[in-house]
Parts: C-alpha cells; structure tokens; sequence
C-alpha cells in the first residue's frame, strides 16, 4: 500500500502537469473549437472508413469465408502497433519536464520502483488506452453492425489491448536499457540520439516487415512469428467459427512473460545523472572584428551545437536512407538532391525561436537590426549547405551529377531563407512542443499542395516557375527584414 | 549525528571532483562549507544524495546510510539550481512535496507561505515567478519537512534583504529544535554571524576546518575574508591578482 501511496502521487502529478499542458495551448476559445472540429472530424473519417474497409472483409467472413476474420485480425494488430509506437514518441517528446522530474525526485524519499510506476503507468495508460480508443473506433462499429458474435468481438479487444500493451512495455524495455547504457558510457545528447535510433529501429523493422506481410497473408493458416502480430493466434481461443491456425503457443506466451519480466528489471536500473556532455563543434572558428560576421560565426557554432538540431541531423540522415531504400532513388534522380537540400535546412526554423529572449542584449551591443539580421541569414545559408554536402557525402554513393548537385545547393539556400522566415512569424522552443508538432505538421501539409501547383508550373513553363520563385524570394527576403524591425523596436 | 565519511569523487577524465572529504556535524550544529568557484562543494553535496555516483566514501545520519530512504526522509537539500516543476502552481508544488513527506500539518505549511510572504502569488504557475520567489518555494518546502539535517547549497541567492533575514532566523530555530545544518555559501559575512564551524574547500580537497574564531587565531587575522584568501588561494595567486588589478 505503502508503494502505491507514493506511486499514487507521482501519477497525479504526471496527469496535472500534461492537463496544464494542453490548457497551455487551449488556451483560447478560438483554438478550442479548432482543435474540437479537428477532432470530430478525425474521428469521424476514422470511424466512415473503417466501416468501409472492415465492412467489406466481414461480409466475406458472413458469406462463409473464415479466414476474412483472421486477416483482418492481422492488419488491426500492426495497425494497433503502429499506432501504440507513434504514441509512445509523442509522449515521450511532449513531456519535457521529465527530467527535472527525475532530478527533484532523487532526493526525496521514494524508492526507485515507486518512482518508474508513478511515472510510468500514466504513459502506459495512456498510450494505450489512446491506441485502443483509435482501432476501437476504426473496427468494432463494423462488427457490431454486422452482428459478430461476441465472443469473436471480446476476443479481438483482448488480442487488441494485449498487443499494444506488449508493444509499449517492449519500447520502454528497450529505451530504459539504452538509456542506462548511455549514461554509463556518456554520450552527449543520448536522450534525443536514443529516441532517434528506437524510430530509425521501428521504421526498418516496419519496412522489412511489409516485405513479408504478403506471404503471411498467404499462408494463413501457418502462424509466422513476428512482434507486431504476436497475440493474433489468441483469437483461436474465442470462437470454433475461426479457422485453426498453426502455432506454438508456448512461444508466443513465453516472449510475453519475458518482455513482462525484461520491463520490470530495466525499470529498476536507474540511470545516474553525470556531469552533461555537449558538443564543442567548430570551436577553432575565430571571431571577426566585423559585425555582421561576427554574428555569423555566433549563428554557425550555436546551430552546430544545439541538442535539437545534432538530433535533427541525425534524423535527416536516417530519412534520407529510408526515402532512397522505398523509392530507390539514386544521384541522377534530381528529386533526392531537392529533397536532401530541402531537408538540409530545416534546421533555420529554429535560428530565429532559440535566442529571441537575448534580442535586447544585442541591442545593448549595439547590434543593428539589419546587421543581426544579415548575420544570422549568412550563419543559417552556411550550416544548412554544410549539412547538405555533409548528407550528400555520406548518402551519395554514386556518380556525382554536378547539375543535381548545384540544383540540391539552390534548395537548400532558398529553403533556409524560407524556414527562417517561418521561424520569425512562429518562433519555435524546445519548451513549446506543441507549437513544434503543428508547425511541423503544418509545413508537410502546407508543402503537397505548393509542390503540386509547382509540377503543373513546372509542365506549362519552367520559366515562369523561376520568375516566380524569385519573385517569392525577393518578397520573403524583404519581409524578413520588415517583420525583424518591428520585433527589434518593440523590445526596447 | 550527520557523518560525511572519506567522500572521494574522480570524474572520466581523472578529475578529481573532491578527494577524501570527511566530517561529522553535531546535532544543532551549522556548518558553512565554503570555497572557491569550482572547488568541489556542490560534487560533494550531489555525491552524498547519490546524484552522481561518488567513487569512494559514505554518508551517514545516525544508522542510516546515504541512499536509503530514511536518511532522504530526514535530510532535506536544498539546490543552488532551481530545480521545480515550472508548471505547477506554488501551491500545487509545496502540496506535492508535502504528501511526498506525509506528516506535514497544515497550519506548519500555511505560516511558512505567510512567513516569504508569497501567499498572493501562490496559484500563479511556478515558471511566471522571479528567482527569488522560486527560492522561497524551496525554503518552504524545506522547512516544512521535519528533517533532522539540511544542506543548503548557495541558499541566499536571489533572496530580497527581508528574506534572507527571515531565512537566518528560521535556520536558527531548525537548530535549536536538535536539527543540523550544513551550508554552502560565499557569503562569508553570513557565514560568521550563523556558523558553528567554518570548512574552507579548495581543488576538491577539506583545507580548515574549525570555529571562525579559531580560524582566524590560526591565520593571524581578524578579518573572515581574509582567513579565506589565505587557506584557498594560494600564495602566489594572491600577488597576481593585486598585480592584475593594479594594472587596470
């Protein structure tokens, strides 16, 4: 009682702070009934769809086909993992305070296990009561409709909860273990690099995965054993309606204790808190007697050695590997070079959001706005270009073609003056991570309908393209120093 | 009896944080523990909680070993860092400490906020606070624990003149009410009017230890500041600093 008493107070505490949170950024009515439309109307495609798509297999599975049920048991269980993965590192990015969390609680009396329950069992809850809220949604409505029996229903929700929770308490199991390793060895920045490689992992595990999705379908009846499907021959236990299926049950059962197991031991290494290790990348640049310049270099070492931004490189990496290995892009595909480019600067989004508390110190040093602002465009185009030759290098390699690699070049300057310009109308922080998500979200979204009306510019006249685009630069390039003045004046 | 037993820290890069720290604090003793930027105080203050792993050496209260929870219920630290969870309320904060430490009455809670007199901003969110504000939530919550010794590192940072006066008082009274103190600060001044004791630190390793009064007899002077010049700086480093200034 005693260690579910701390426990206890450790979970509310985890609830509170995500409720302020997410009061923190409702905070207007407007942005209230947007996110409540948004809502309604996410669920609501979910629920049409899935009604759609199950429908159809259900219907097969009344007319007499058995096996309809099972397949759909399969894709309901990689979607539910899918989905209890993409939660996980949503909650785990939007809960920045964990650790001071952790750094206030070690001194206070509560042992080690109290504390990983505590902190724990809100995100598992969570995450999985989200990602079964989503299937649930998506799937059972059409059974329900389509008078399943119940049995078949209840067996599928247990397979569906059991799935995910195996699926969440392996993640965890995993990212404590290489936490614990990481804070042992001192790496800089492990907390982000970790997160990094756990979704770098899950997306080539998914990828491999879908290369034999296909013959498990086709051989259905012969269960082959994967993670993100591992509770589906469960279902046989529910309903004789359902086809048998060919399975060593001792197998399946024995990894679920064991990942049960393997969670509670990582739960109970605790990481100890070293001194912090950061980069001190481009430490033999000079500083110049030019302001301008100076600003510059200030710009390239502060870029090159922020946390968010090494793991942003190492993210683009791994995203440039992936979009290579699914679209199997090589050099002379000029959409790779644009794309690399393109990517390459992303990071300006931050330049501006990172230090726009410390603009009256420039002031006071009598920095003028357009001196800041040149400095700071120069030191973004600089990194930006780097990490594009540094991507280009590393992913590259075939035979350089100079005209893809000049048009990669051209991407990634305009992409910098653009991104920054973005950064200066919503300035980005780590410790806003909502406003993070929906820039983000907003950027990609914003990106299909541009490069749409670009490829039909592109087909009509390519001239006309470019006109536009310059003209688009030469705009977003005066903006910048339009809006960076009235920020400029307002802090005095 | 709080015991800080041959604490030794050596860092990856053969550093050594603190070496071979030892001493014992009576029951209503204070200690102010002081030394230079980067002598080694606060690596001693986060080896004994375990926040970093020491390389040697133990702590104890009584029986109770640094680590076990008994010896984190009876001695509270207070961090020079500001290490709160920005996104409570005041309130909410000193509330969540207190059903971490159970026993804590109420009225005990209520008169500390009247005592910092923050009771006006208390259900405003921690992050819209000043420094000083958020000092005074660590003070209460630190003070409303009944523990039997605290470390207070660097406590009158940020602290507006009538706080740190309160702050004295209430150290004062902890002591006469059988708790023991162990204090990390450069204020010397304040050292001298609250301390038992005096332990100067420098390079990591315990250089004096013992009354101001004996200290001072020690080094020929009447002066704290200058007890401390001489015991951590030495010699030579004290001649460069009247030739730097004096080439200003």
């Amino acid at each position: 009682m005693k260690i579910l008493r701390s426990s206890l107070i450790l979970f509310n505490l985890i609830l509170k702070i995500w409720k302020k949170s997410l009061a923190g950024f409702l905070d207007t009515t407007q942005k209230k009934v947007q996110i409540g439309i948004l809502f309604i109307l996410f669920f609501g495609i979910c629920f049409f769809t899935g009604y759609l798509i199950s429908g159809e297999i259900l219907t097969l599975f009344l007319n007499g086909d058995s096996r309809a049920l099972y397949l759909l048991l399969l894709s309901e269980l990689i979607t539910i993992s899918f989905i209890t993965v993409m939660f996980f590192i949503l909650l785990r990015c939007l809960t920045p305070e964990q650790n001071t969390i952790t750094r206030i609680l070690i001194c206070f009396p509560i042992k080690e296990i109290e504390k990983k329950i505590g902190y724990y069992l809100p995100v598992i809850i969570n995450i999985i009561f989200s990602s079964f809220l989503f299937v649930f949604i998506i799937y059972i409505p059409a059974m329900l409709v389509n008078k399943i029996d119940l049995m078949i229903i209840f067996g599928f929700i247990f397979c569906l909860l059991l799935q995910s929770i195996i699926i969440t308490l392996f993640l965890f199991s995993i990212f404590n273990l290489l936490m614990f390793i990481a804070s042992k060895i001192r790496i800089p920045y492990y907390k982000n690099i970790i997160t990094t490689i756990i979704v770098f992992g899950i997306v080539w595990y998914h990828i491999q995965f879908f290369e034999v999705y296909e013959n498990m379908l086709q051989s259905y009846s012969v269960y082959k054993f994967e993670l993100i499907t591992i509770t589906a021959p469960f279902i046989t236990l529910f309903s004789s309606q359902l086809p048998k299926i060919e399975c060593n049950y001792l197998i399946n059962v024995g990894f679920i204790v064991s990942i049960i197991l393997i969670f509670f031991i990582v739960s109970s290494l605790s990481e100890k808190i070293e001194e912090e290790r950061l980069f001190k990348i481009f430490k033999f640049i000079k500083f110049h007697k030019n302001k301008i310049v100076n600003i510059a270099i200030k710009e390239i070492k502060i870029l090159a050695r922020n946390e968010e931004i090494v793991m942003f490189n190492i993210l683009a990496c791994i995203i440039v590997i992936l979009v290579r290995k699914v679209l199997k892009l090589n050099i002379s595909n000029s959409g790779i070079c644009m794309f690399t480019g393109a990517l390459s600067s992303f990071i300006s989004i931050y330049s501006y959001g990172m230090e726009e508390n410390l603009l009256p110190l420039y002031k006071n040093l009598g920095i003028s706005y357009k001196q800041y602002t040149y400095g700071k465009l120069m030191g973004n185009i600089i990194v930006s270009l780097t990490i594009y030759i540094i991507l280009s290098t590393i992913l590259f390699t075939y035979p350089v073609n100079v005209f893809n690699i000049l048009l990669g070049l051209i991407t990634s300057c305009t992409g910098s003056i653009i991104l920054y310009f973005i950064g200066l109308l919503f300035p980005l922080t780590s410790e806003k991570p909502f406003m993070q998500g929906l820039i983000s979200i907003g950027i990609i979204f914003g990106m299909i309908p541009i490069l749409f009306i670009m490829s039909k510019l592109f087909q009509i006249n390519k001239y006309i393209l470019y006109v536009i685009i310059f003209f688009l630069m030469v705009t977003i390039y005066f903006m910048i120093f339009k809006i960076t003045k009235l920020k400029w004046n307002k802090e005095s | 009896m709080f015991k800080i037993d041959n604490i030794s820290k050596q860092y990856s890069n053969g550093f050594w944080g603190i070496k071979n720290f030892t001493l014992e604090l009576s029951e209503g003793e204070i200690i102010c523990l002081s030394g230079p930027n980067g002598s080694g105080k606060t690596t001693l203050i986060n080896s004994i909680f375990g926040i970093i792993n020491p390389t040697s050496g133990k702590a104890y209260l009584d029986e109770f070993e640094n680590g076990t929870i008994q010896f984190k219920r009876n001695v509270f630290y207070v961090p020079d860092e500001l290490l709160l969870i920005e996104a409570l309320t005041g309130k909410e904060y000193i509330d969540f400490v207190s059903k971490i430490y159970i026993d804590i009455k109420e009225d005990f809670k209520n008169n500390l906020v009247n005592l910092f007199h923050i009771d006006t901003y208390l259900n405003e969110p921690i992050k819209t606070y000043s420094h000083g504000m958020k000092k005074k939530i660590q003070l209460i919550t630190a003070f409303m624990v009944k523990s039997k010794a605290m470390i207070l590192d660097e406590p009158y940072r940020g602290l507006d003149v009538e706080a740190i006066i309160i702050l004295k008082k209430l150290i004062r009274k902890y002591v006469s009410n059988g708790g023991s103190a162990i204090i990390s600060s450069h204020d010397l001044v304040s050292a001298e009017q609250l301390c038992d004791r005096m332990a100067i630190i420098s390079c990591g390793s315990l250089l004096e230890l013992g009354t101001i009064e004996d200290l001072k007899y020690r080094y020929q002077t009447d002066d704290i500041d200058e007890v401390f010049l001489k015991c951590s700086i030495k010699q030579d480093r004290g001649e460069d600093i009247e030739k730097l200034i004096n080439s200003l």
